[in-house]
């Protein structure tokens, strides 16, 4: 679920780490795990894409698929997941032979993304911060992120 | 002098305490948490006391505690460099340079618009853009160039 590092933390330490990451999404069911530990290389839009090597974000400082206008808009998130094979869906039900992403957005600007796994629960990397698996999208949606305002699919290989 | 301090992040006494003396020049007094709420904590907490003037080094601290505080689970580099803590760090100018490109060495940290914006300069070559450890990198490199390292 995650990069595959297990996570150097004690008990006590874990429980630390699953009650700020509580504190940062209410919304979080009690059934979310931790599954990697923090590192600044990545973000979830990266995660999403399955790209570990690198930050995306539609800024000129950081990584943006070429085909995509490097702006701010979900227009512009749809266009860049477009160039993975990506395309719009209707929800995020689970589908055998497709992998989805969804796509967050607060006041229409996208703010998160996740993907789902073949269980068919979600897993999102959290800024800078730890990759989680929760059951639902909605459990990351908040004050923070805001909500799920579209799914995208592709078929998977 | 005395002076009502602020600080950010913390939710409990111990916390606010830890918080408060992480910065050096500062005294815990309090027994309490002042009742605040959200990750921005901007009211002061009457019982902490600014002991003596802030130096640069102990602000920045501050300021660099905060923004990672309240931009943990933040993937938006617009978010991020819009902080009111980072842009503050911003205006620190050329004095945070030395200061940013330390935290950087050994915390790391998104520091690459705060450096590019104080300096002019931007080491990072566009087809490293988003591989973090080439920008840190880069940047350090800069930073050693010019004797801030």
């Amino acid at each position: 679920m995650g990069t595959g590092t297990p996570l150097p933390l004690s008990f006590a330490e874990m429980l630390q780490v699953r009650a700020k990451i509580q504190q940062g999404f209410p919304n979080l069911a009690a059934t979310f795990q931790v599954t990697s530990d923090t590192t600044p290389k990545y973000n979830c839009i990266a995660w999403a894409a399955g790209d570990t090597s690198r930050w995306w974000w539609p800024s000129t400082a950081y990584y943006w698929p070429s085909e995509a206008p490097r702006i701010e808009t979900l227009d512009a998130f749809v266009k860049a997941f477009a160039t993975l094979g990506y395309t719009p869906c209707a929800d995020g039900s689970l589908e055998v032979d497709s992998e989805k992403v969804a796509i967050y957005c607060d006041m229409g600007t996208p703010t998160h993304m996740a993907r789902q796994m073949r269980s068919g629960a979600w897993t999102s990397k959290l800024g800078r911060s730890w990759d989680i698996g929760h059951i639902a999208p909605a459990e990351v949606g908040g004050p923070l992120y805001g909500s799920v305002t579209l799914y995208l699919s592709r078929r998977r290989a | 002098m005395s002076q009502t301090q602020f600080c950010t992040g913390a939710r409990t006494a111990s916390e606010w305490r830890e918080s408060a003396n992480a910065f050096g020049q500062w005294e815990w007094q309090g027994t309490h948490a002042p009742r605040t709420k959200g990750i921005i904590l901007i009211r002061p907490a009457k019982e902490a006391r600014l002991l003596w003037p802030e130096s640069t080094q102990a602000r920045f601290g501050r300021l660099a505690y905060q923004w990672e505080e309240e931009t943990e689970f933040v993937s938006s580099s617009t978010v991020l460099v819009l902080n009111s803590a980072y842009q503050q760090i911003i205006g620190m100018g050329p004095t945070a340079l030395p200061l940013i490109l330390e935290r950087l060495d050994s915390k790391g940290g998104h520091w690459f618009w705060a450096l590019q914006h104080i300096s002019g300069e931007d080491p990072i070559s566009p087809e490293d853009a988003g591989n973090y450890e080439k920008m840190r990198e880069a940047w350090l490199q800069w930073g050693r160039e010019r004797h801030y390292l």
